[in-house]
């Protein structure tokens, strides 16, 4: 019998890795992903994941060093890290995606330093967005659950060897209790079935090595036909990684069909989307506060709907452009800043709307950093702002924040300030 | 409906631990549709000031991933962090539990609390020393400090509060948490709210 248990999200992510029989696990704790780690420690410990290698390691870099290393080797691997842990990780992210690995990795996000803070905003998940890593988001602690068995499935399919991202928001997602249903193994091993690697390092006979150095044209190996040169591989690493759209799509459906729980189409969530004219564009935990925005908002007779995207890469440009199609403005939230210019989730979909027959107008604001709470309240009077300016599709590198405290900062009111 | 619930205290007394096992009765109870429970994050630290938040909800899943600023009900389980702001803090006909030596009207006179206000009270420190529910030189006070919620929380039996409290701790170390807890319940005094809140 499936169980519902009172689960914080780092637990369902580990109980998530349970369910999916991993094969090894190497993470160094930081706050606030150490306790998925540390409950998989405990399953290993007390016997619950027999076939489940714990490798012990002095730092993050060489976490993911272990863990592509033994997805090499042919095993389902995991871990996980948040903000400066993640950063620390960076220089293998794309040795994973490059070599083709099915590694997953939660993030507990967390703002990056300095100044120092160990609270949740997104900007360690952002960072991460050039490596060819599947990047898929949580609202809440089942969508964890689940979004990790989906990250396998994805990530190992034949069609699309590469690594995925499952991010989730630090503390308030990682700290906090609520159900979830963690299934039996028999219907998770249905859904994900054991891992066929394209790789196995082990295999001497044939296996000689990962990762070699590649030319900048294809070299000629005589008798062996033409190498491919570090161009061609990068080349299917991206068609791979575009081609991944449609296998998340059919893995969530079958993923709901076993399970009966669903996420919009795998790749975007929609809350009262139907005859709504203008819409929010959020992730994570921006998302969640803002399905109360829109009910607030609809009470004043706004037809607000919120577009709550899933999956950011492979970015589903083709499935934005049709869901914005009849709107008239998107006010987009984002929980950090591409510095220098204004939110990345904002630009990303000015790019994927861009030329779209019915372009709507788009108005991005900057929230919740280094933990600040975001209320409803804040993202509702932010909607109602943007719809009262004029046209806000003019490039404003002056981005907008909400809920930031400058009145109580006397050193900011000197000229020039900041 | 959502029921929003803060508690409140110092660093080692459990206001955390009491939080998760509130959300986890009313879990169990089977009478909710949806609970959550958090703490405010990164700033436990020992004898500094702790809140932590629990949110029931009947009839809808929890979306809100904000900080509860107005509680339904604020529950204080180390007296000495009682601020005017934070009793002004409950919403209206909402409802205040208290550990302390005082009764509920000399809790209401003396903080200046208004009439629609419940407020429910019982010497929980008393009964841990007087039981020895002690552990390194702390009062257990959260436990028994959550049990009374099943005097205001609607849908929620005193049984639920203990069986989460049993989870928690496993059967043996709840044992005296569970005495204890019984013994608050029992000697609470409560002033009821005028217009509504509190239930009979």
């Amino acid at each position: 019998m499936p169980s519902i248990k009172l689960l914080k999200g780092n637990h369902a992510a580990a109980y998530a890795c349970k369910s999916a029989r991993v094969g090894m696990v190497a993470a160094y704790p930081i706050t606030p992903q150490s306790p998925v780690v540390e409950k998989i420690s405990e399953f290993v410990e007390a016997g619950e994941l027999p076939g489940t290698e714990f490798v012990k390691v002095e730092s993050e870099q060489s976490a993911i060093a272990a863990v592509i290393a033994a997805s090499a080797t042919g095993s389902r691997v995991f871990t996980a890290s948040s903000a400066n842990g993640l950063a620390y990780m960076h220089e293998l992210l794309p040795w994973a995606a490059g070599t083709r690995l099915p590694v997953v990795l939660c993030i507990a996000s967390r703002a990056l330093a300095a100044p120092w803070s160990v609270w949740t905003d997104h900007a360690d998940v952002f960072a991460t967005r050039d490596c060819g890593w599947i990047t898929m988001f949580a609202e809440n602690n089942q969508e964890i659950y689940d979004t990790v068995l989906t990250a396998y499935r994805v990530a190992e399919d034949p069609n699309v060897y590469l690594p995925a991202f499952c991010a989730y928001d630090g503390y308030i997602l990682s700290h906090t209790l609520m159900p979830v249903q963690v299934e039996d193994i028999e219907k998770v091993d249905q859904f994900l079935p054991p891992l066929k690697h394209h790789i196995n390092l082990t295999d001497f006979e044939h296996v000689k090595g990962v990762g070699p150095v590649t030319l900048p044209d294809p070299p000629d190996r005589g008798e062996y036909g033409y190498a491919p040169g570090y161009f061609e591989f990068r080349f299917s690493m991206q068609r791979s990684l575009e081609h991944s759209l449609s296998v998340i799509k059919q893995a969530h459906k079958e993923f709901s069909e076993i399970f009966g729980r669903s996420y919009g189409n795998g790749v975007y969530k929609t809350y009262k989307m139907e005859d709504a004219e203008v819409a929010i564009f959020a992730v994570m935990s921006v998302a969640a506060e803002s399905r109360l925005a829109v009910d607030f908002l609809r009470e004043k007779g706004i037809k607000v709907g919120l577009v709550s995207l899933k999956v950011f890469r492979p970015f589903p440009s083709e499935d934005l452009r049709e869901i914005f199609k009849d709107i008239s403005n998107v006010v987009v939230f984002d929980r950090e800043i591409g510095y220098g210019w204004e939110g990345v989730l904002s630009y990303e979909l000015k790019a994927a709307l861009y030329k779209s027959s019915t372009q709507p107008d788009i108005k991005g604001y900057i929230v919740g950093l280094g933990g600040r709470d975001i209320t409803y309240q804040q993202i509702a009077k932010g909607v109602q702002t943007a719809l009262t300016m004029e046209s806000v599709n003019e490039n404003p590198i002056q981005t907008d924040f909400i809920g930031l405290q400058l009145d109580k900062l006397q050193f900011l009111k000197r000229e020039g300030g900041y | 409906m959502i029921t929003e619930i803060k508690v409140s205290g110092r660093g080692g007394l459990g206001a955390v631990t009491g939080a998760e096992i509130l959300a986890n009765a009313a879990f169990l109870s089977k009478n909710f549709k949806d609970v959550s429970s958090f703490p405010t994050f990164g700033t436990e630290r020992r004898g500094a000031p702790v809140h932590a938040f629990t949110r029931l909800s009947t009839d809808q899943t929890i979306w809100t991933r904000q900080q509860i600023y107005n509680p339904d009900i604020l529950v204080v389980i180390d007296e000495t962090i009682l601020t005017e702001d934070l009793i002004k803090s409950i919403k209206p006909n909402g409802t205040f539990v208290l550990n302390t030596d005082k009764c509920a009207q000399e809790i209401v006179d003396l903080y200046n609390i208004s009439d629609d206000i419940t407020v429910v009270v019982s010497n929980v420190t008393h009964e841990c020393y007087k039981y020895n529910l002690i552990v390194g030189g702390v009062p257990m006070v959260n436990t028994p400090s959550i049990a009374l919620l099943a005097k205001v929380v609607d849908k929620l039996d005193l049984k639920y509060i203990e069986q989460a409290i049993e989870e928690q701790l496993g059967k043996s170390k709840a044992e005296l948490n569970l005495k204890v807890a019984e013994i608050a319940f029992e000697n609470a005094d409560m002033r009821k709210g005028k217009s509504k809140g509190g239930k009979d």
